[in-house]
């Protein structure tokens, strides 16, 4: 009985708000993808950030375009001229963004806010380690 | 109904003179969206056809947007050389999947010689229409726009020439010769003549083999974010992110036809108000001939329908007209592809809000009409 009203509170209450300092947790070390002939970043993720793994989240970031088409997005901690070309961003700074509604466009460096599932994957490949899948933007 | 809205074409007809005017005026406003709609349409397609499989820009240190108008589109001069030892490097990096190096050539009656690497043609999909691809120095692929322009056929012979032709800086100990003639997606690489790197380098002897731009694409959008950084600190050049610069350029261009989209509402207004004064003023004038009418059973429906007919009509005409001159208009923007001829749905949809409105703007004299006593309009008649 406690359980299934656990689960209920848990329903109703908003999609737990994490930060990138949070995410920056997570230890990096470069492997060797040899399928891919490269050297890439496998990411171990603590226990805290695992728990999170297929949980909805939200999560504020800055808007980076990934294509031309300007159809397709990631989210970063930094500014896109602060971190990318200055130094100070790891891949533990950026997220991949699947947007639930596809075809909105935003300017590069527009601050939002995301609800969707975080999936976390150690060894990403194209990928990124952090996505965040059927994003809708969050508005208070 | 029918029968009265003929009539009141019959009107129109009378004034043509000042129907016409306000045809123009709509003409102007609704043409104007429907050629900004167009440029919108074929810039984006022209951004996306150029881009396709380009990560990053390895360029020269200066402005990025230059850096990419001027090494992909060809619209702008180069922020300058890159050193190739050092592009060469990145070129190998393990995260980049394709490198397409450019070193831009002398050109040829403007147009530009561009010296790339036969990996440059399978980017482009060269359909060759004659011929064979260069795989010497001095051999010379034309873009077939080029080879229109310049009146190339397979084994045409040219020099090439710094800044604009029959000036005193011209190659004449190297001339190129055209192999093949292609044609190419998207359209500024068809506006070029292709070369091997060699030959520009030959040219220009004096000058180190350097690259004008690598075109870059890696391996995962991952790498495309960070690979910059590390090539800003190795010192020598710079790396350009298309998607970002394309991001910019579409946040002032849609600023752009923004401020363009609100001129032409404004005109389409203007038109409206203007059309709706004259009809105001016919009623006026007409009083006596509108109050007989009601007076012999002319129904409020069919007033309604001699009032609506000339708006509709005058609107109609200014939307045709729009509708043909934007084919004139956007003609000089013509390497750009404007699908000029295909149905957009804006011009269905600015269709129907122009009838629309005038369908609620004849409304207007209409009440003007119907509250007038028919017995005082009758004292005149």
């Amino acid at each position: 009985m406690f359980l299934s009203l656990g689960a209920t509170t848990v329903r109703a209450q908003l999609a737990p708000k994490i930060t990138w300092r949070q995410l920056a947790t997570t230890k990096f070390e470069e492997v060797f993808d040899a399928s891919r002939n490269i050297w890439s970043q496998k990411a171990n993720f603590p226990a805290e950030i695992l728990a999170l793994q297929g949980q909805q989240v939200r999560i504020t970031g800055y808007m980076v375009p990934v294509d031309i088409t300007g159809k397709v997005y990631a989210l970063s901690a930094y500014t896109f001229s602060s971190c990318f070309f200055c130094g100070g961003a790891g891949p533990e700074s950026v997220m991949g963004l699947e947007l639930a509604v596809p075809g909105q466009k935003f300017k590069t460096d527009q601050v939002v806010t995301w609800e969707g599932t975080l999936v976390l994957k150690s060894k990403p490949g194209m990928g990124f380690h952090f996505t965040l899948r059927n994003s809708s933007e969050w508005k208070d | 109904m029918l029968s009265s809205m003929l009539w009141g074409l019959r009107n129109l007809w009378t004034r043509r003179g000042q129907a016409m005017a306000q045809a123009v005026l709509v003409a102007v406003g609704m043409g104007a969206a429907m050629g900004v709609a167009r440029l919108e349409h074929a810039s984006d397609k022209a951004l996306v056809d150029e881009l396709e499989g380009v990560d990053l820009i390895l360029a020269a240190v200066g402005s990025p947007t230059q850096a990419l108008l001027a090494s992909v589109f060809h619209l702008d001069d180069p922020t300058g050389n890159v050193d190739s030892a050092w592009a060469n490097q990145w070129m190998q990096h393990p995260a980049v999947a394709r490198a397409l190096p450019l070193a831009y050539g002398d050109r040829v009656s403007g147009i530009r010689i561009l010296g790339c690497t036969p990996d440059f043609y399978a980017w482009k999909q060269v359909a060759l229409l004659q011929g064979r691809l260069p795989n010497q120095p001095f051999e010379v692929l034309a873009g077939a726009r080029a080879a229109r322009q310049l009146n190339l056929e397979i084994g045409s012979v040219f020099h090439g020439s710094h800044g604009t032709e029959g000036d005193a800086g011209d190659h004449e100990h190297h001339p190129y010769t055209v192999v093949g003639i292609g044609n190419t997606r998207g359209q500024v690489v068809d506006g070029l003549l292709m070369t091997p790197l060699a030959s520009v380098w030959a040219v220009h002897e004096d000058a180190p083999a350097d690259y004008t731009a690598v075109l870059l694409q890696t391996k995962s959008p991952m790498a495309a974010l960070f690979l910059p950084r590390s090539i800003r600190s190795s010192g020598m050049g710079m790396a350009v992110s298309p998607p970002l610069e394309v991001n910019r350029l579409r946040t002032l261009l849609d600023q752009g036809s923004q401020l363009f989209s609100i001129m032409s509402a404004l005109i389409t207004v203007v038109a409206l108000v203007a059309i709706v004064l004259m009809w105001w003023n016919f009623s006026e004038e007409r009083r006596a001939e509108l109050a007989l009418l009601r007076a012999n059973g002319a129904t409020a429906f069919q007033l309604y329908g001699f009032i609506l007919a000339p708006f509709a009509g005058v609107l109609f005409a200014g939307w045709g007209i729009a509708w043909i001159s934007q084919f004139v208009w956007t003609l000089p923007f013509w390497p750009l592809e404007i699908p000029g001829g295909q149905w957009i749905l804006l011009d269905g949809y600015l269709l129907l809000v122009g009838l629309l409105s005038a369908a609620l703007l004849a409304l207007v004299p209409t009440y003007q009409m119907l509250r007038s006593p028919i017995h005082t309009a009758l004292l005149d008649a």
